[in-house]
């Protein structure tokens, strides 16, 4: 049976909007924004702590020890969205309360995108969460301003990657815990290459690899910055696939997943 | 779960704008011949409706015989694979329009657990179009129309089972409709809470001139409180009009009691066993004064039970004996429901 | 021939580190049985430090031979001599080898390094001039220098640089917020 798809006279801007101030809304007032913030920002104070007064933990310099928590700043924040994203949708299948807003005479664009801006708040969030512990580990190498502006620009690609997915993912699954098994699985498996010896990354090949996908290049484009001191446009090359995944999978997220957007869940088990 | 506050009487309200002309008694809601299929299984097949303003349409059948796949067709949630429909005077091709104008408590309604009822109902006014002002004050009217002013403050994670369904009825109305469309709005609750659901059902077609489709299993609630029923059985309409038509139609055997002198009952007896429209009368066990009587079995005619009951007291009168009091029994909705849904 | 202080840890480095002919003592060079033509010498022959802390250190290369010496590298070597200790030279110093101008006999050349302090224990810490011609034809320029006696010492500060009120204080900022919240909006239900 076809679902409908909802053409709606309804301005998508005003939908969005209402959209996403109930769920900013529920997210931070009622919901598990907060609380994921205190455990995000305890994992970075282990970390910032280990750095600060034992250096032997990782003998690194202190630029290297600024990228590092960068890097876990950008991983962490973007799997908060991203699981928030996931459940966007296949949540409100589960619990019953879908029905009620396609009823509604809300564009399921509108509806897509409000749930969108609200998951990346929690990036955001984590983005000026972040911001303290950089200041203190970086002061004295002059490497604050290079890890802000790398964190906030290849970072938020990344998260803006990573929270459509999960949008689109949401929209498409049966159930909930099919769309976040779906979610983490698609961040782990894109992670994995980050772990790889440095050896494995050489010869064209490996950097091909590298640089699509996107939190390889990412992580390679924050490290120049933070660590080798390269200016904002010296490897911008390396931020082209998550430029693209960000532009492709939110437009997918918010054009085209919607149609799909239906009580049973449609593709995806 | 705290305790079910009373139900406060309802405050007397404007009757809203009626922009399709609902009001003057008009169809609000026809359906021609729609289908509806899950993959290879069809769940609606030639299904007509009409509806009117005002009115209040049951939709009763089986599990599995399509009420809801009705509702979701009616409410743009599924597209029908054939025929057509126009609810408030808005075609089926107008889906976004037809939204705009109905109102829907699903089956199976969830709540956002955390939001108050207030934040819920402001929440879906803002969908619906309303400023922020006007969504508060809709938000307020109507959760003291259902009775939950005093706990508009309060999660919906507290509210019980009755108090869910209220506020589903308060979010149904939020966009003042035209048709409302109640998917089993009385499952789960207890008679007290059944009543209240359906005395607020008819208040809202009375006062609000709204067109309300209530599917339920409740067959009781269907004789109390519908002006209009369609039986569904397999995805097709099989019965259609007044509760009182389709009851006649399914023409189930009749029983009626007659009350007489006790000494006169002898010759009661006689006078029914030979009167037109009467069969196998017999004296009502424990009751001395009563002789219980069959009505004719006959093809359906609308006027066959009255005349059967006239006739038979007309016998009587006409020997003399003096009826002092009469019942009849039997044939009911519920027996008409499982007359036309029991065949496979 | 002299033998300066440290001859024993020259001699363990050289077998380490050094490709090049065994010196026989510290501040000289031979091979192939020509007099040394090069000293090395260092500001320091102890630096007891902290981990993490970087200090600079400075050498001074002499020519002691009768001609000029041109084409010398000299380059900083760093051996740990506590057991266990792994010592990635690349991260004590960001540039270990510079090249050394050209030396009139008797002349001396400055050159300075930065170290810094990765790893806890004792190191010893030694600089070496090597010719950029084969080292057979111009082993005049092979020399090392007598060996800095580092101590890094690991010292655990509870609030180094206030860290503690960072890595407490926020997430307790962040927790203070998330109770008020709560309470707040359950009052506000009330």
């Amino acid at each position: 049976m076809a679902t409908v798809a909802a053409p709606s006279r309804s301005s998508a801007a005003r939908d969005t909007g209402v959209v996403a101030g109930q769920e900013l809304r529920d997210l931070w007032l009622a919901g598990r924004g907060l609380p994921l913030m205190v455990a995000f920002s305890l994992l970075l104070s282990v970390i910032t702590y280990l750095g600060a007064t034992n250096q032997s933990l990782n003998f690194l310099e202190r630029r290297e020890t600024v990228n590092l928590t960068v890097q876990v700043a950008v991983a962490v924040g973007a799997l908060l969205a991203m699981v928030v994203a996931g459940d966007a949708i296949s949540g409100e299948r589960e619990r019953g309360t879908l029905e009620s807003l396609l009823l509604a005479p809300v564009s399921r664009r509108g509806l897509a995108a409000g749930k969108l801006l609200s998951a990346l708040s929690l990036w955001l969030a984590a983005l000026v969460v972040t911001g303290p512990y950089l200041w203190f580990l970086a002061r004295g190498v002059g490497a604050f301003t290079d890890a802000v502006g790398a964190a906030a620009i290849a970072g938020t690609l990344v998260a803006v990657t990573f929270t459509a997915l999960g949008i689109v993912i949401s929209s498409l699954a049966r159930s909930n815990r099919l769309s976040l098994s779906v979610s983490l699985f698609t961040l782990l498996a894109l992670y994995t290459p980050t772990q790889l010896p440095a050896g494995a990354k050489q010869g064209w090949a490996g950097e091909l690899l590298q640089r699509v996908n996107p939190v390889t290049a990412a992580e390679h484009y924050i490290g120049k910055v933070v660590i080798n001191q390269h200016g904002w446009t010296q490897d911008a090359a390396w931020l082209l696939s998550p430029f693209v995944g960000a532009v492709a999978l939110t437009f997918v997220a918010v054009g085209v997943a919607p149609r799909f957007m239906s009580l049973r869940g449609s593709a995806l088990g | 779960m705290a305790a079910e506050p009373r139900p406060t009487p309802a405050d007397e309200l404007a009757p809203p704008p009626d922009p399709s002309g609902a009001r003057s008694g008009g169809v609000t809601l026809e359906a021609r011949g729609l289908r509806a299929t899950y993959g290879s299984m069809v769940a609606l097949e030639d299904v007509s409706l009409t509806a009117r303003a005002g009115e209040v349409l049951g939709l009763l059948g089986p599990n599995g015989a399509g009420k809801t796949t009705a509702i979701r067709v009616l409410t743009t949630l599924v597209r029908p694979s054939a025929g057509t429909f126009t609810v408030a005077g808005i075609p089926h091709t107008c889906p976004a329009e037809i939204r705009r104008r109905v109102g829907v408590l699903p089956e199976s309604a969830g709540y956002p657990e955390s939001q108050t009822a207030t934040e819920f109902l402001r929440y879906f006014a803002r969908l619906y179009g309303r400023s922020r002002a006007a969504a508060a004050a809709a938000a307020e009217e109507l959760l003291a129309d259902v009775g939950l002013a005093g706990r508009a403050s309060s999660p919906i994670a507290h509210f019980s089972r009755g108090m869910r369904q209220r506020l589903g009825i308060a979010r149904a109305l939020i966009c003042e409709p035209s048709v409302v469309f109640l998917d089993e709005p009385t499952l789960g609750l207890d008679p007290a809470g059944q009543a209240h659901v359906l005395r607020m059902v008819e208040r809202i077609a009375r006062e609000r001139a709204v067109t309300v489709v209530l599917s339920t299993h409740l067959l009781a609630e269907v004789e109390d409180v519908c002006s209009r029923v369609a039986i569904l059985n397999r995805g097709r309409v099989v019965a259609d009009g007044t509760v009182a038509a389709v009851t006649r139609r399914a023409a189930a055997p009749r029983r009626g009691r007659f009350r007489v002198p006790v000494d006169l009952r002898g010759r009661a007896l006689t006078v029914l066993a030979r009167a037109d429209g009467t069969d196998d009368a017999k004296p009502t066990e424990g009751r001395p004064d009563w002789i219980t009587v069959m009505l004719d079995e006959a093809p359906a005619i609308a006027t066959v039970p009255r005349v059967r009951i006239d006739a038979a007291a007309r016998a009587l009168a006409e020997a003399g004996i003096p009826v002092l009091a009469f019942e009849l029994d039997g044939a009911r909705l519920s027996d008409a429901f499982l007359a036309m849904t029991a065949e496979g | 021939m002299t033998r300066r202080r440290g001859l024993a840890p020259a001699l363990a480095c050289v077998a380490i580190g050094v490709a090049a002919p065994v010196a026989p003592a510290a501040g000289a060079a031979s091979g192939g049985g020509s007099p040394a033509a090069v000293r090395v010498g260092l500001d320091h022959a102890r630096v007891s430090t902290r981990l993490g802390a970087g200090f600079g250190l400075g050498s001074t290369i002499t020519n002691v031979g009768r001609r000029t010496l041109a084409g010398l590298v000299a380059h900083l070597n760093v051996v740990s001599l506590t057991n266990g200790v792994y010592v990635d030279p690349e991260d004590w110093s960001p540039q270990r080898t510079q090249d050394v101008p050209a030396l009139a006999p008797g002349q001396s050349a400055r050159i300075g390094w930065r170290v810094n302090a990765v790893n806890g224990g004792r190191f010893a810490v030694y600089v070496v001039t090597v010719p950029r011609g084969s080292p057979r034809i111009a082993s005049t320029g092979l020399a090392i220098g007598p060996p800095l006696g580092l101590r890094v010492t690991e010292r655990r500060v509870f609030n180094s640089g206030g860290v503690a009120f960072l890595t407490i204080g926020l997430p307790g900022l962040l927790g203070l917020a998330t109770i008020g919240t709560r309470a707040t909006r359950r009052r506000a239900q009330r």
